[in-house]
Formats: C-alpha cells, structure tokens, sequence
C-alpha cells in the first residue's frame, strides 16, 4: 500500500470540505487500485477460481480502507461514494473497450471481462447503453440519478444513499423506485418482452 | 424534458403506483386533467406487467458495501441492529450469502438467538430465492434435538429477509472431540447421534447436501446439532432443484468439494445416499484424523476425478501419512500419528487395530462411488455403527474382487461409452467422403480435360484420371464406394476403392508427371491421401496430403477454396488418427475461411460445422457449442433440403448422440433419433443403412436409460442390417459390430460380450485384416473384460498387441494410444509391475499434454492413475 497510505485520509478529509480536485484524485487512486488488482487476480482466475465484480471491489476498497486507517461516519459514506462512481467508470471503459476490440478479432481474456459478462448477463444490459441512459438521466434527475448509482455501483444501503444525499430514507427509497422505472423504460423500451 | 416536468411526471408516476391497480385509470384521469401528452408520459413509465420486474431491474450489484465489508475493514456491521424482538450482538458467521448474528431477545423473555440474514448489496434473485428454501424447509422440518430448530423469520426495514434460528452455543463436532479427546467409541456414540439427525430430516424429505464438521455443532452438553440447510432440498420439489451444470469445478463452492460426493461432482442429480457419503467422510475424518483424498486446492480441475475415481484408502491405513491430515492446509506442521491417536485416547498401533476390519469397512461402504453400493439409508449406516459397538457383525464388507473388477470397468464406461461417437464417424464418414467424391470426380474430369490437350503429360495424366474417375465412379452419397479393400475391375456390383497398391503406383506417377501441373498435381494428390484414409492408412495418406496442402499454399492465396479444400482433408485425417486437437484447430480454420469467403449460410459452411460438431463431440467437450452447431446444421438442412431428407437424418442423430453422452435431454435425444428413424424409413435410398444407424443411437440410449435387453436387440438388428446393406467386408460394419457386445456388457451379460469381441477378432484375422483399426478396437476391448474377469496378465497381452497397431495405424500421438497406455498401466499396477505401471503412465502423459486430450483419455485421468500407481508403490514398499 506504500505512499498511498496517508494520503487517502487525506484526500477523504478534503473531499468532504468539497474539494473537488481531491474527489478527483480519490478517484484516481481507487480507478488504478481496481484495475492493478484486476491484472494480480489474472494469475488465480487461471488456477480455476472464478474472479467476481465482489471479489475485485471487495479487496480494492478493503485495501484502501485498511491503509487509510479510516473507519467511520460520513468519511465511509464519501468514501463509498467515490467507489461506486469509480466502479461505474471502470466497468464502462472495459465494456466500451470490449466492444472495439470485438471488432479486432482475438485478444487476451482479462478478469475485468468476466464481471462485465456477468453483469450484462445478469442484468440483461449493455453497460455503456446503461452509461449513456444514466448520463441522460443525471440530466433530469440528478438526485434520483446519484442514488440508483449509488446503489447499484457501490451497494450502498438506503440509509447510507440517504446520508451521503442529506434527504430522508423514504425520499431515496422513492428516488430509487423512480429511477429504475425511468432507466427500464429508457433502456428495455417496449421491446421487454419477459 | 426539463427538471421541473421530470419532478412532475415522478410524482405522478409513483402515486399512481400507490392506488390498487383498479382505481388507476381514474386516479391518472383524474391527475392529468385532459393532458395527454402528460398521461402518455406517465403510462409509459408504468410498469406494464409484473412490478416485481422492474423493481429486480438494476438490483444493487453485490459489490462494495458496508456490510460486505464488515467483516474484513472492521467497519460498523449490523451489530445494535433490532429486528422484531431481537438485538444483534455479534457476528458469529458470514458466508458466501449470507451472515449469522447471535442475537438477544430484548423483551420480556431473556433468549440468546442466531439471526441469518442477507448479506448487504448480496441481493439477488438467486440468492433471495435460496434464502427462502431455507426458510421453507427448515420450517417443514418440525423438531429434533439434534436439529437447531427455527424460531421466527420476518423482514428489515430495508426488505431483506431473515430468520431466527436457535442458537447453538457450540464447537464444530471434529474439534469438540479432539478438544474433550473423546475415544474411538465416543466418537461413534456422537455420530450415531448426528445419524438420527439427518435421519429426520431424510424422513421429511429433506437432504441437507452439506454435511461437514463446521455444520455439525456440539455444545458444552455434548449435544450434537446440525445446522445450516442453506443448500439442502427436498426430495420430492418440483422445480426446485437447483442442479449444477455437469462438470463445472468452478461451481464446487457452493458444497464443499472435500465432503462433496461423486454425483454432486458430477453434478448429477442429489439422492439421500448424498448425505450418507458426506456422513461417511464426517466419520472418516472422526476417526482416522485424514482427509480420504488430497484435493489440491492448486488443481480443482482434478477433484472430480479424483473424488469420483479414486479408491479411498482405508481409515487404518492413513495414520502415518501427513498430507491428508484434516488439518494439513491449515497449519504449517500437521499432526503426527502419534498426536492423532493420542486425542483417541491410544498409541498409533492400537488405533490402527481399532480401526482395521469393521470400521474399515463401514466408512468406504459409505464412500462408494456408486450410490446403490453405498448403504441405502442413513439409518443402515448408523444401524452398522451401533451393531460394532454391540460387537455384532456388521453389514458392510470390503470390496470383493468381482466387485472391483466392476468398478474398473464402470470407470471406464466414460470411455467406452465414447464408442457410441465412432458412430457420427461414420455418419460424417458418409456424408463427408460423399462431398469429397463428387469433388473428386470434378477433378477427375478437370483432370482429363487438361491431360488431352497437354502433349507430353497427356498420358500419364489421363492414366491418373481415369483412375481416379473409376475410383469414384459410382459413389452417391448413401451407398459408398470406400472402404472396402479391392481391385479396380469393377467386377463387384459395389464399386470398390483401389487396392492400396495401385494408390501408390498412382502417387508415385502423379509425383513424377505432374510436377510441371502443381495445382492438379496437388488435386490428384488430395484425392488419393482421402483414399488412403478411406481405406485405414492415414499413415499413408499423411505425406500425401501434407504435400498437396504444402503445394497449394505455395501456388495460391490463403482463402483459395483449393487451399481450403486441402485443410479440410487434413482435419479429417487427423480425425481418424485420433488427433481431435488438431482436428479441431484445422476445422475451426477452415470454417472461418468458408465463412468468410463464402458466406454464412453456403452448403460448404454449414458442412463444415457438422464438422466442427462431430469433433468436438468426439472430443467430449464443448456440448453446448456442439449442440448449438448441431441446431444450426439440421435448421439449415430442414429448409434447403427438406425436412424428409437424409442428412436432417444423419445431423438428428449427432445432436442425439451428443446428448445422451451428456447424459441429459434423454428424452429429447430419443426423440430425435426416432425423428431421424422416420426420415430413413421414408427415404429410398438410406432405408436400411438408415435405420442400422438410427438403431444403433437408440440402443446406446436404452443401454443408459432403458431396458438392457431391448439396447442388446437393437444394437443386435443394427449389426445384421448394416451388414447387409454396407456388404459383409465393409469395413464399417465393425463399428456396427461394436455395438453389440457394448450392450451386452451394460446388460451384465459379459461372457456373451466376450464371445461377440472374440469372433469379431477372428473373423477380421480370417480376412487377414488383423493390423487394422477395428482389429485393435476389438482387441482393447476384449483386454478390458479380461480384466474385469482378473485374468489381468492376458489383458495385458493383448493390449500391449492393441498399442503396437494402434501405432502402426494411428501414430504415436493420437488419444487412442494415450487410452490404451493408461488402462495397460491400471493393470500393471494390479500386477503389482508397479515401475512398468508408471514408465508407461509418463509416456501416456506426455501425450496426453501435447494433444491437450480432454473426455476421452483425458490428462486429468491419465494423471490420476499415476499419482494412484506411486501411491499403490509407496504402500507396497511400506
């Protein structure tokens, strides 16, 4: 973990006085964490363990958090928060550059392909499709927009989205019913056929 | 849409979703107030059909949370949480779904509860839907006191279920005895307790599927009770099974591979006789302080053969052995006999009498890989553990030697049933040589056009053409020239392939003639390597086609249908040597060059996928793959040929074979041969060859799911008419001939199995045909029986014979020699010729490796019987 250690508690600290260079440089860290462990679980996806989106950010965000020595309250919550953006950026790029290189005949299966597979397997999804609705969405309902990424990047709990949004659980509850009816609609369109 | 519109249209939205479905329509008619637009608007983003959908759509992914995180980030988890009337205080386990607080009642009654729930951002159909089987069938369990019985369940304010369960304040039941040293009939005592356990819950339909020590708790009574059913099913759900796709290792977490049975390895479907095997393990380990088997977890690919293969050693025997320790993995200095015996209360050397006859034989009675040997019930195996305590006889007996004979001969019916595969063999067999007859013959043509107008080659050319053009004369596509060993006089009724002399005279001539012709050259030179392997000389027939396809990538562009051509047969020569890796690479090239030169749906294309299909299924990998190229050819098929004609037929047949090798869709697979029946029955001209073919795929499915008798009478029939319609000594007959004795075998009816392999020998040494393919196949077959019969020292013999013309025939690098390596090494090793056993095993594996063999012969396998024979060694030598 080396010279990230210090510094993550540090860029939290001045995330939450809303330093945006230093969400930007979280950001960062955590998007080269996830993409260095995804290139070390290579070796063990070779042995016969299959490699999840859990496993990868499970032990990105454990490393990060262990290193940082950061623990409660409202650091957790950003800090989670910048790891669902930061999930939601990793995954598209790989599934956009899944799509070109689709195109340019073989090339080296990697980890992060397994959990993009599986989330557009299980969720019946094109991941950047799912990138461009939320970006048309944020448009509209930036609030109901955070919280669904929230959830579903970053598995936050209702009460944690509530924390991190400062409106009530019921609201977010709302927020999240609305958004998935918007993102169904925007991305299943009247070709849903189950 | 602006922000303002967007907030609008979401309250609508959700408050229409709030009225019960009847008073929507008023309720939005209401609301919208004559807005159309609005109204449109707001039903669109209706849900239009079950709620519960879209409500799934976009589940939090089970990645990051703070629950999941818990655990191992030390951060805040659900402990303070009240859920009804109970407060979680500690986390005392989590798995992969979910987590299990012990919790404190906070009313009136003072209580010490688990609660298990779902673990946070773990959400998911799947494991929602698991997570309620639990619940319903602990609840339908009822009580036992062996049982942690199940108190409330309900759901959080977040929607997610739980359960409360009785807590069990205890140690998992290996380390409570060890802990309280609890002696050899102690240990049985226990156990037979946790035998009436699973007992009730078996008695309820219920099959735990997980039994392992850490799900057996003893607390500080001494009780025993069983937990965790997170897996468990009942007998008799429909629907509800939750099966694992076959073979998938990677599936192996969700039981624990160590006390997993064979049929849950192979993912098969889970009987109590399940739990029995587990039990078994439990008691194994309870006992002997070692594992039965070392499952790496360096190579999970093994387990399924180890575990499904692998003959257990007996309790008494492991002591001393330190890599199969329970705790071997866990800790850097496995226990010593010594510490094991001293934690039953006895020095190494009384533990192991203690242990040796009945205990040796009641623990591998219940690991018996095949479930009608193990004992049929729990109740039998636990009635065998207390008639040893009453010092009464027991059921269970070692092995006889009959039995492991058996056995022998069961775990290579993965290999012999592979057999049934020789058939698509021939069904491409036909179909493809038929294409590569009519392109002869164009050739042939070609060839004698070219030859008259050019002066000095006319000749020589028109010699080769002609040869070639009698060669394939006659062939149409059901009724074969090939593979029937003769003149070129033509006097038969059937037209003959050449003799292999009058090959060679002509390859010799094309060689010398046409080196000025390169691209004929290379034609005829294709055609007369196809013809050597038509008549079972690859060998021959390599140098041959390895030159036209050398000639033809020198003289043309790479997606030349030439130079395709020529790739083609080369896949089909390594088909018949049995080299279905490089078969498969060659085809997969050829396809994509068909694809692309000549499009998806070209005759030729979808030819080479029948292709493509037939060697994979041979190879036993990719059945899904398989079948989806299978559907592809028979859609094709149906709609550019018909649905009556022949080769739908041939294809029904593959996709059917396929899937009994899988073991599954039997009834689908019986379906399509009898659809395949039909086609030929109506056919003129495939009538009876058509329906030896169809017999035969029935029979092979009857053998496994049917009546014996009827799979011997089918294979029976099948045999009489393919000789008729194929002519006695086509050479394809054999694998008709094959079929017969395989049925019988399954029937148990091995001596008549043993009379059919043995005339089916002698009659091809009569014909002088005894250097051959079949004659090996025969021969290798016939070793196999010997073998089941204990004449092992003869098996041996005519397997060493098997090898040397498989070699002749197929080379050194094909599955087939790899096979016969291996299975002569199992009977060295019963031999006790230990040092042969493993020199010929080496060999077999390097092979294996380099032809990267999977189902039959498989690497796995061949590596496990000599990890099998080195341990055989080890104990010889002790």
């Amino acid at each position: 973990m080396n010279e990230s250690a210090g510094d993550v508690t540090e860029l939290l600290a001045r995330v939450e006085q809303g330093d945006d260079a230093a969400r930007e440089a979280l950001f960062e860290r955590v998007y080269d964490e996830l993409r260095r462990l995804a290139g070390g679980m290579l070796a063990r996806e070779r042995v016969g363990h299959t490699l999840d989106g859990t496993a990868l950010v499970h032990e990105a965000a454990g490393r990060l958090l262990r290193a940082s020595g950061v623990h409660m309250g409202s650091q957790r919550t950003h800090f989670f928060a910048t790891m669902a953006q930061t999930m939601r950026r990793v995954l598209v790029d790989h599934a956009r550059r899944r799509r070109r290189l689709r195109r340019g005949g073989d090339r080296q299966r990697v980890p992060l392909d397994s959990v993009v597979e599986r989330i557009e397997q299980e969720q019946r999804i094109d991941l950047v499709d799912l990138d461009e609705a939320l970006s048309e969405f944020r448009e509209v309902g930036p609030r109901e927009c955070q919280a669904i990424e929230l959830q579903f990047f970053g598995g936050l709990s209702i009460q944690d989205i509530g924390e991190q949004l400062d409106v009530s659980a019921a609201t977010v509850k709302r927020d999240l019913r609305f958004a998935r009816l918007w993102l169904h609609r925007r991305l299943r369109g009247a070709d849903d056929e189950e | 849409m602006d922000r303002q519109r967007f907030q609008h249209v979401k309250q609508l939205v959700l408050d229409t979703l709030d009225q019960t479905p009847a008073s929507r329509d008023r309720f939005l008619s209401a609301a919208c107030d004559g807005d159309d637009d609005l109204r449109a608007e707001v039903e669109a983003l209706l849900p239009d059909g079950d709620a519960e959908l879209t409500d799934q759509f976009l589940a939090p992914l089970p990645l990051t949370s703070a629950g999941h995180l818990s655990a191992e980030a030390e951060l805040p988890s659900r402990v303070g949480l009240r859920l009804g009337a109970y407060e979680l205080e500690e986390l005392i386990g989590a798995g992969g779904m979910g987590e299990v607080y012990r919790a404190r009642r906070v009313d009136d009654f003072e209580q010490i509860v688990a609660v298990k729930l779902v673990r946070h951002g773990m959400v998911t159909g799947d494991i929602l839907r698991r997570f309620k089987n639990e619940v319903q069938l602990l609840a339908s369990l009822g009580e036992h006191p062996n049982i942690a019985r199940l108190m409330d369940a309900g759901t959080t304010d977040d929607g997610l279920p739980y359960f409360v369960m009785e807590y069990v304040d205890g140690q998992p039941i290996d380390r409570h005895c060890d802990e309280h040293r609890l002696n050899v009939r102690q240990r049985l005592e226990l156990f037979r307790t946790v035998c009436s356990a699973v007992q009730f819950a078996h008695r309820h339909a219920v099959i735990h599927r997980d039994i392992k020590p850490s799900n057996i708790l003893v607390s500080s009574d001494g009780t025993p009770k069983l937990i965790d059913f997170g897996i468990a099913k009942l007998t008799a759900a429909e629907g509800g099974e939750h099966t694992l796709p076959p073979g998938t290792v990677s599936q192996a977490r969700v039981f624990t591979p160590h006390y997993a049975s064979p049929e849950q390895m192979r993912g098969e479907g889970v009987t109590t006789a399940t739990d029995v095997y587990s039990l078994g393990i439990v008691l194994y380990e309870l006992l002997s302080g070692h594992r039965p088997y070392q499952l790496s977890s360096q190579r999970p690919i093994e387990w399924v053969t180890i575990v499904c293969e692998a003959n257990p050693r007996k309790p008494s025997t492991v002591l001393g052995d330190r890599t199969t320790t329970t705790s071997a993995e866990a800790s850097a200095e496995p226990p010593t006999a010594e510490a094991i015996a001293a934690a039953r209360g006895e020095s190494p050397r009384s533990l192991e009498r203690s242990l040796r006859g009945d205990l040796d034989n009641i623990v591998l009675m219940a690991l018996r890989k095949e479930v009608e040997r193990r004992y049929a019930s729990v109740e039998q195996f636990a009635s065998d553990v207390s008639r040893h305590l009453n010092h009464l006889p027991v059921r269970a007996r070692g092995d006889s030697f009959g039995y492991r004979a058996q056995r022998f001969l069961r775990r290579n019916r993965v290999a012999v049933s592979l057999g049934s595969l020789v058939l698509i063999s021939l069904v491409v067999g036909i179909v493809g040589t038929a294409t590569q007859a009519t392109r002869a013959r164009q050739a042939a043509h070609l060839a004698e056009q070219q030859a008259l107008r050019a002066n000095r080659e006319a000749e020589a050319s028109l010699t080769v053409a002609n040869l070639l053009a009698q060669m394939f004369e006659a062939n149409s596509p059901h009724q074969l020239a090939g593979f029937r060993v003769g003149s070129v006089d033509g006097s038969s009724k059937q037209p003959r392939l050449p003799a292999p002399e009058v090959l060679k005279r002509s390859a010799a001539q094309v060689r010398a003639d046409l080196a000025r012709r390169p691209r004929l050259q290379a034609r005829l030179l294709d055609s007369i390597g196809n013809a050597y392997v038509g008549l079972g000389q690859p060998k021959q027939a390599e140098p041959l086609l390895t030159e036209a396809l050398a000639i033809r990538s020198r003289e043309l562009p790479e997606d030349d249908p030439e130079r395709i051509d020529s790739l083609q047969s080369m896949a089909w020569l390594r088909f018949i040597q049995g080299r279905f890796a490089d078969a498969e690479h060659t085809v997969r090239e050829v396809l994509e060059a068909r694809r692309a030169t000549l499009g998806q749906q070209h005759a030729e294309t979808i030819m080479s996928k029948f292709w493509l299909a037939t060697i994979l299924a041979f190879r036993e990998a990719h059945h899904d793959e398989v079948d989806a190229l299978l559907d592809q050819v028979i859609a094709w098929r149906r709609e550019h040929l018909g649905k009556q004609h022949p080769d739908v037929g041939y294809a029904l047949v593959c996709r059917a074979i396929n899937q009994a090798n899988q073991d599954r869709n039997m009834q689908v697979a019986l379906n399509s041969v009898l659809e395949a029946a039909r086609i030929f029955e109506a056919d003129q001209s495939t009538q009876e060859l058509g329906k030896a073919i169809s017999d035969v795929a029935r029979s092979a499915i009857e053998a496994r799911v049917g009546s014996a008798d009827r799979a011997v009478a089918l294979a029976e029939e099948a045999f009489e008419m393919g000789r008729r319609s194929l002519g006695e000594d086509h050479a394809f007959v054999e694998v008709f001939a094959l079929y017969t004795p395989r049925a019988l075998e399954w029937a148990g009816r091995t001596d008549a199995a043993e009379n059919l392999f043995q005339a089916a020998a002698e009659r091809l040494r009569a014909e002088g045909r005894s250097r051959g393919y079949f004659y090996a196949r025969h021969l290798a077959f016939l070793s196999l029986l010997r073998r089941g019969q204990g004449r092992e020292e003869e098996g041996v013999r005519l397997m060493e014979e098997a090898i040397e013309i498989f070699r002749e025939v197929l080379g050194d690098e094909s599955y087939r020699v790899v096979w016969c390596q291996t299975n002569m090494a199992i009977m060295l090793r019963n031999l006790g010729r230990y040092d042969e056993a493993i020199a010929l095993s080496q060999r077999a594996i390097e092979v294996a490796e380099k032809l990267e063999t999977d189902g039959f012969g498989n690497i796995g396998w061949c590596r496990s019987q000599l990890e099998l024979t080195q341990t055989a060694k080890r104990e010889a030598e002790e």
